[in-house]
């Protein structure tokens, strides 16, 4: 690659990173997180990191802390190498593949130069399709995931994920162990109790912090250790409580809204971010880079590796909400009780455009909302920011409406 | 990340009540009046109550001696009735004793072998068969609780070797999965058609549930129900010992709990204290 195309890279995706850092990781508290995405996505040296890749949420980072390697959640959300992957993929695919295979094709970021291997569960068809075209760069361990979630596809899924530590075990030569395992569950345990709390801190009548904030604090814990990550989020924690103590109640509170669908990951933070400049108050999402990235606990029986790997498979697979298994059922049941605790009075359904999977259920959860009287806003975009107007005109009717509603009441 | 406040204290009083099952009758007499649904065996040696086991397999040695017999039998199945399997989980020192090799089990690095939901069937004919065999045939020759319980009090029982033979698979199995015996236990089964009507409830938020599968993983006596079903909330299954467990692991604020005589008593929570990821190791 030339110098000159190389010193591009580097400047678009600093820029880029770099903008949604300083809009939204100015709050209080929040320094160790802008630390974090400037390490991942604006320092460009070496290190001697060794890496293990994987997209979606359903491949458990503790076998590959277990490992001794460092997970790393692949996916991404910068809209500069979706332009360049927009050459490797057809355009109809969704801007997440698109972006993903441009980071590996632009070979300027560390975390993805570094990475030995990435580890691709064949979800939709983006995901199964683009682990051919990566395994150009990389080696690529592509998992099967079975789209049912009963017995029979449970019993199999843990013989998957059996199957995936042996491949990784012999593809990097280190052994899993017990120890190393449960100290592996027990750093992420930790660090999604905190990341609970601090989803928990939305649902109050006057949040002290911006739903914003939060996705952009859980959605860092991709590239940070765990350990890190909960110290970081405690003091976080403490913060809001000290500031809590102080607040007075809102004399108009704001309009609640809850985002649903596809993945918002970092940088691609515009819908959260106009939201809140139009003076809505986010109260959770369900996007699986955030929302429900560090929700759903491992509970093992005991700690022994059969029943770690069960509760593992458990957790990232049987629990997962992601569109692409054969029923909504488990989706609604989630957003029903989150739309409960959050309170929330609208929903924002987010599609990827290209994102069919989340497309497909806009129906079941349209009626799902239409029964419970909640409104509920359809969204289609991708990372750019073209249509940053467009979107920005629907969202003022759509606080608009919700506001309405409350005088109407 | 789970509690086991419940799970220590259920431990505690089962062990509490071991010893009294099995020394008690040292200190405060052996009572043979009071009849407690559990599996006590006859031949402990200090054993202060009757298992009612003895009442099924000699009933009609008893029944013509007075009144006194009629009344414990009545007794107990009223306690039944009351409370359901909770005499299994809380009481019964065979599960007491399974719950320690467990424990064991679990000391040892040894893994569980879940047992696939194809076989439960063949478990329970096996249960009711056992049924039929406690009330007309003489289980007591047969019965692998004998070289248990009994020895464990330091004395011995009568020998026979169908006895010793049941014994062994019973420790492999107790050993090799949770809670083996009360699958198969067939007071258990009797005492599981109370569980139907008594006032011992788990209840169940259906759209709280995430279907993460951890209620399935912990229980010891792999109930498909506590996590499949979303419709009703009564899921109180005839196999349910009201370990708790499902309810201590359970992750989703108030989706299960257990309720009493319509007191709620103990309910599902995130558990987000640190330093809480279970007593196991």
């Amino acid at each position: 690659m030339e110098q000159r195309t190389r010193d591009r890279y580097i400047r678009n995706i600093e820029r880029v990173a770099n903008v949604t850092i300083d809009e939204v990781g100015n709050g209080d508290g929040l320094e160790f997180y802008k630390e974090v995405y400037q390490e991942a996505f604006c320092n460009f040296d070496q290190t001697n990191k060794k890496y293990i890749g994987s997209y979606c949420v359903m491949i458990p980072d503790e076998i590959i802390y277990a490992l001794g390697y460092v997970p790393l959640r692949l996916c991404g959300g910068h809209r500069i190498p979706a332009l360049i992957g927009e050459e490797m993929v057809p355009r109809d695919a969704c801007p997440l593949v698109k972006a993903s295979a441009g980071f590996h094709a632009m070979k300027v970021l560390p975390m993805y130069n570094q990475c030995e291997l990435a580890i691709i569960p064949m979800t939709c068809e983006g995901k199964r399709k683009s682990a051919e075209v990566l395994s150009d760069f990389l080696p690529i361990i592509p998992v099967p995931i079975p789209m049912s979630k009963d017995n029979r596809a449970f019993e199999e899924t843990v013989n998957i994920v059996t199957a995936l530590i042996k491949t990784l075990e012999y593809q990097t030569g280190n052994k899993i162990t017990k120890r190393s395992l449960k100290k592996a569950c027990i750093d992420i345990g930790t660090a999604q109790q905190q990341a609970y709390l601090l989803q928990q801190k939305l649902y109050s009548l006057n949040p002290q912090i911006k739903g914003s904030e939060v996705m952009f604090a859980i959605n860092s814990s991709c590239f940070v250790h765990p350990k890190d990550w909960t110290k970081a989020t405690k003091e976080l924690l403490s913060l809001i409580d000290e500031k809590e103590k102080t607040a007075k109640e809102l004399r108009r509170p704001k309009p609640r809204v809850y985002i649903a669908g596809s993945p918002i990951s970092f940088p691609n933070f515009k819908l959260p971010l106009m939201l809140e400049d139009l003076g809505a108050q986010i109260v959770g999402d369900e996007s699986c880079l955030s929302g429900r990235l560090m929700y759903d606990p491992v509970v093992p029986n005991d700690y022994s590796i059969v029943s770690m790997v069960r509760a593992l498979s458990a957790r990232y697979i049987a629990a997962c909400t992601c569109p692409v298994f054969d029923n909504v059922e488990d989706r609604l049941c989630s957003l029903k009780t989150k739309l409960e605790l959050s309170k929330a009075e609208g929903i924002i359904y987010h599609v990827l455009r290209g994102c069919v999977p989340y497309d497909f259920e806009l129906a079941a959860v349209e009626e799902f909302a239409d029964k419970h009287d909640i409104p509920l806003l359809r969204i289609e975009t991708d990372y750019n920011i073209e249509d940053m107007e467009q979107v920005k005109i629907r969202f003022e009717a759509f606080v608009e409406m919700i506001e309405q509603r409350r005088r109407n009441r | 990340m789970k509690t086991n406040r419940i799970t220590r204290t259920r431990l505690l009083i089962l062990f509490v009540l071991f010893l009294f099952f099995s020394f008690g009758g040292y200190f405060i007499g052996a009572n043979t009046e009071i009849i407690l649904p559990v599996f006590n065996c006859e031949y402990v040696g200090g054993g202060t109550t009757r298992g009612v086991c003895i009442a099924m397999t000699e009933f009609n040695k008893h029944i013509h001696n007075g009144w006194t017999f009629p009344l414990g039998v009545a007794a107990c199945i009223a306690l039944v009735l009351l409370f359901g399997r909770l005499w299994c989980g809380y009481v019964c020192p065979m599960g007491f004793f399974q719950d320690v090799v467990t424990w064991i089990r679990q000391k040892l690095n040894i893994t569980q072998i879940n047992i696939p939901q194809k076989l439960k069937p063949f478990i329970l004919v096996g249960r009711w068969y056992l049924v039929f065999y406690i009330f007309f045939y003489d289980l007591c020759k047969v019965c692998p609780v004998q070289f248990i319980t009994v020895p464990l009090t330091g004395y011995t029982s009568n020998t026979s070797s169908t006895g010793f033979f049941w014994t062994v698979v019973l420790l492999v199995a107790v050993m090799l999965s949770d809670r083996a015996f009360c699958r198969v236990c067939p007071i258990g089964a009797l005492m599981g058609l109370a569980n139907r009507i008594s006032g011992s409830r788990l209840r169940k938020c259906g759209h709280a549930c995430t279907h993460c599968r951890a209620c399935l993983e912990v229980c010891p006596v792999d109930i498909q129900e506590v996590y499949e079903d979303r419709e009703h909330v009564d899921i109180t299954h005839a196999d349910c010992i009201y370990c708790m467990k499902c309810i201590e692991v359970c992750p989703e604020k108030d989706a299960l709990r257990f309720d009493l005589f319509g007191k709620t008593i103990y309910s599902s929570d995130r558990v987000t204290q640190e330093g809480q990821h279970g007593a196991e190791n």
